[in-house]
């Protein structure tokens, strides 16, 4: 067993300029990685000029990702098709092998005219320009993402493109590259996603597209830059204080035709955010409510932690989080405590009244950690370096895979079980969602030693590829792009699989860790084994979707045999056996496990045989008192005989007497 | 139970018939008394050789002479002109029909005997020869204990 802590995945990065000209995507496109067109590098993703061997005269870019971020690998593929001037459109995805180097993922994209427009075009744009060049094309792409339950997440002012060379024309860059909101800088977030790192984001919503897309127009209408040259820290409390409008914009400087765009799309209250539909009535002419101006209520005595004096519970949360050391004697201290009792928090006293009956107090980060989600559960999971919502932790996850620092912190934190103590705290808000869910049993399996941590990269992060140094550099995000490895595995004999192969095969193939056991310890005798070797060759022989695979074929084949060497019929097996090795021959696996597997076949076999086996036994039972039997039968036929023969000696008897009577008579 | 009330009845009425005989005889002509514990002599052979525990030849030789016997003693009796002791029939048929009825109690039981076991054992090959035919179907495994499926 490889195990990651030691051995961990070499990435090998393509030199650069290396691998030829054109290198193939898909059918039609080529990947030039010898024309590298840095204009257009994106955060995580460097950018090539792309080729459509059909339309050789037409340019496109593709953006070339590495393994060590988490691609939206299926966001990818459900956002092909959409062609619309408000987004470069996503012409092909898939993997590239690059000679030399590791497989990368890459995006073939519409080239963008230029680049992002540079700080000094912005607020150039009339307000009736940006409705119509910017903010209409992006509404409608957002439409047709949300029509595929897909969101951009990327909406940002470095991530709007120029399409025509006088800048007037502008539309959305590419967004799948990387975990949601991975680049987003945390103005352009709403903030309970700010408080995340940038994987812990989690998968947001359309919302959250409208806030960034309120926050970019803000940006090109003013030309300024939201929080410019303020402390992150102090923007952050001041935004969970005061709100975002209050922080980020000055409302003065905003176009009067524009105003009402602007402020209804950053509003914190996802209850009057403006949606995407209402956005499209304003565009449309239609003058859709305004979200009312809320007063902020301040209460309460503040508690200061590192340079935040924190009045509410989700202010709090946040300060105990960024000046952990601060925040650790706060805690453990009586500080925290006498600012709950004092502000009246019963919801956070409740909850932290369920540590006091635990005999050995947590270390002080872990009880920092239960404080800060019980203060706000509402912001993300957080503890030591990690901050993440349950969307994000597969995203997190990946990059724990990556970083010995941040696995070890991922690994205490499902340790001390900190998403169910969060789950408590998150319930009252009605927080606990699909992903919550996921989150929570994979928390569950990793805290009680059934799976590694691994399984919560693959269990979490459906886009992940697997990071096993077995794969050695193949970009396998697929079942069956692993079958290669395991196939010249079983054929090696060598099935120690590492804790990513097999995480990676449970997640997304349905295997589980014990039935990979069994194909390790199959003796070709256990019942049981051959049971979980035949489960388990079934899921290849449907993700390898008719490849043949002989040295799987010949130990699904044997375990086979096994399970058909159960049949009690001597004829029914053999004829079973050799329809065994006919499919055998023939590659055939599922028709192998078929086979062996056959319900109805077992089942009658089984019933027949009981039925026999108890006429046999009767019937041993009965030869084997066969003396005492005869000889109680010979009394029966004794006694059968001498009740003949009293009826025959009666019969003779007074036969016997009336003869005698009858020639005494006469002789008389 | 219905042979031993069979049985019963006879021995009742073989027992009934002797005593009047007997009683006849002793009041009218004794001296008849040889004859009738001569013509029974067989019948006691025949209960010595039975043994304590078999009791039903004797019945049968007992029961057939005297239904041979009792009309020649009664003979003997009315008709004083008549000398049973040295009349060859009045001896021959009565041993006769005692070694009849020994031989029907002997035999037709030997062959009721004989037929049921035949019969018996007839059954057992079947068994055997069905024993062998499901072993040959579903092999040796059949003679082991029974085991839950799985």
């Amino acid at each position: 067993m490889v195990n990651f802590l030691v051995q961990r995945p070499t990435f090998l990065r393509a030199p650069d300029g290396a691998g030829g000209g054109g290198l193939p995507l898909g059918e039609h496109v080529l990947v030039d990685l010898e024309t590298p067109l840095p204009a257009f590098d994106r955060p995580g993703a460097k950018a090539y000029a792309a080729v459509d061997k059909r339309f050789a005269d037409t340019q496109h870019v593709a953006f070339v990702c590495e393994p060590d971020r988490s691609v939206r690998i299926r966001s990818a593929q459900r956002l092909r098709g959409i062609s619309r001037s408000g987004m470069l459109a996503i012409l092909e995805t898939g993997v590239l092998q690059r000679p030399g180097a590791s497989d990368a993922y890459a995006v073939v994209m519409e080239k963008p005219v230029g680049p992002p427009p540079p700080r000094r075009m912005w607020s150039g744009w009339a307000p009736r320009t940006l409705v119509q060049n910017f903010l209409k094309p992006a509404a409608l792409v957002l439409k047709d993402m949300s029509d595929r339950d897909e969101i951009h997440g990327s909406i940002r002012p470095d991530n709007v493109f120029m399409q025509d060379t006088r800048g007037q024309l502008l539309t959305l860059g590419p967004c799948v590259l990387g975990p949601v909101g991975y680049d987003q800088p945390a103005v352009f977030e709403p903030i309970e996603r700010a408080l995340a790192s940038p994987d812990g984001k989690g998968p947001g919503g359309i919302l959250d597209d409208m806030f960034a897309l309120g926050m970019t127009l803000y940006c090109f209408a003013t030309g300024k830059y939201p929080g410019e040259g303020q402390n992150a820290d102090a923007v952050m409390a001041r935004r969970i204080a005061y709100g975002s409008i209050g922080t980020l914009i000055d409302t003065s400087q905003i176009p009067s035709e524009l105003f009402d765009p602007i402020t209804a799309l950053i509003d914190d209250d996802l209850k009057s955010r403006w949606t995407l539909a209402t956005l499209l009535d304003w565009i449309a002419g239609r003058r859709p409510t305004l979200p009312t101006k809320k007063q902020v209520a301040r209460r309460g005595s503040p508690l200061k932690i590192g340079s935040i004096s924190a009045l509410e519970p989700a202010e709090l949360a946040f300060a105990l989080h960024r000046f952990q050391k601060e925040g650790q004697a706060a805690v453990t201290g009586d500080d925290v405590t006498n600012w709950i009792r004092d502000n009246d928090v019963q919801r956070v006293a409740a909850l932290a009244g369920e540590d006091k009956t635990q005999v050995n107090a947590p270390p002080p980060e872990v009880a920092l950690a239960r404080m800060v989600v019980r203060l706000d559960p509402q912001g993300p999971l957080r503890y030591r370096d990690l901050a993440f919502h349950p969307g994000g932790a597969g995203a997190v996850a990946h990059a724990a895979m990556l970083d010995p620092g941040k696995r070890a912190q991922l690994e205490e934190f499902f340790s001390w079980r900190l998403a169910h103590v969060w789950s408590k705290a998150a319930n009252q808000f009605g927080l606990l969602d699909e992903e919550a869910r996921k989150l929570l049993e994979v928390e569950d399996r990793i805290s009680n030693k059934v799976d590694k941590l691994e399984a919560a990269l693959y269990r979490l992060n459906s886009d992940a590829p697997c990071l096993s140094p077995a794969v050695q550099g193949k970009w396998v995000d697929q079942p069956g792009d692993l079958l290669d490895f395991i196939e010249a595995s079983v054929g090696q004999g060598k099935l120690d699989f590492d804790g990513h192969v097999v995480a990676f095969l449970g997640a997304r193939s349905g295997i589980s860790a014990a039935d990979i056991g069994s194909l390790k310890n199959f003796d070709g005798k256990d019942q049981r084994r051959a049971a979980a070797v035949l489960k388990a060759s079934m899921r290849f022989a449907v993700d390898a979707k008719g490849k043949s695979l002989p040295n799987l074929t010949r130990l699904c084949h044997d375990a086979a045999k096994t399970m058909i060497n159960r049949l009690k019929k001597p004829e029914l097996r053999e004829r079973k056996l050799a329809e065994s090795d006919a499919l055998a021959n023939a590659g055939d696996i599922p028709g192998l496990v078929d086979l062996a597997t056959d319900p109805d076949v077992f089942g009658q076999d089984q019933a027949e045989f009981t039925a026999v086996k108890n006429e046999f036994d009767t019937n041993q039972r009965v030869l084997d008192h066969r003396e005492a039997i005869v000889e109680a039968t010979r009394r029966i036929g004794r006694d059968k005989g001498q009740e003949i023969a009293l009826a025959v000696l009666s019969a003779l008897a007074i036969g016997t007497l009336l003869t005698q009577l009858y020639f005494w008579v006469m002789v008389r | 139970m219905r042979s031993l009330g069979f049985r019963g009845i006879l021995i009742a009425l073989a027992i009934l018939g002797a005593t009047v005989l007997a009683v006849a005889v002793l009041i009218l002509k004794p001296a008849l008394l040889a004859y009738i514990i001569g013509v029974f002599t067989p019948c006691a052979a025949v209960y010595i050789m039975e043994g304590s525990k078999r009791r039903f030849a004797w019945i049968g030789s007992a029961a057939m002479t005297l239904a041979a016997a009792g009309p020649v003693v009664l003979s003997g009796l009315l008709d004083h002109s008549r000398f049973i002791m040295g009349d060859i029939w009045a001896w021959g048929v009565p041993v006769a029909a005692g070694m009849a009825g020994t031989a029907v109690a002997v035999i037709v039981p030997a062959i009721g005997e004989m037929m049921t076991t035949r019969e018996q054992k007839e059954q057992f090959a079947i068994l055997e020869q069905r024993q062998t035919a499901l072993i040959a179907e579903w092999g040796e495994t059949i003679k082991d204990p029974l085991t839950p499926p799985g």
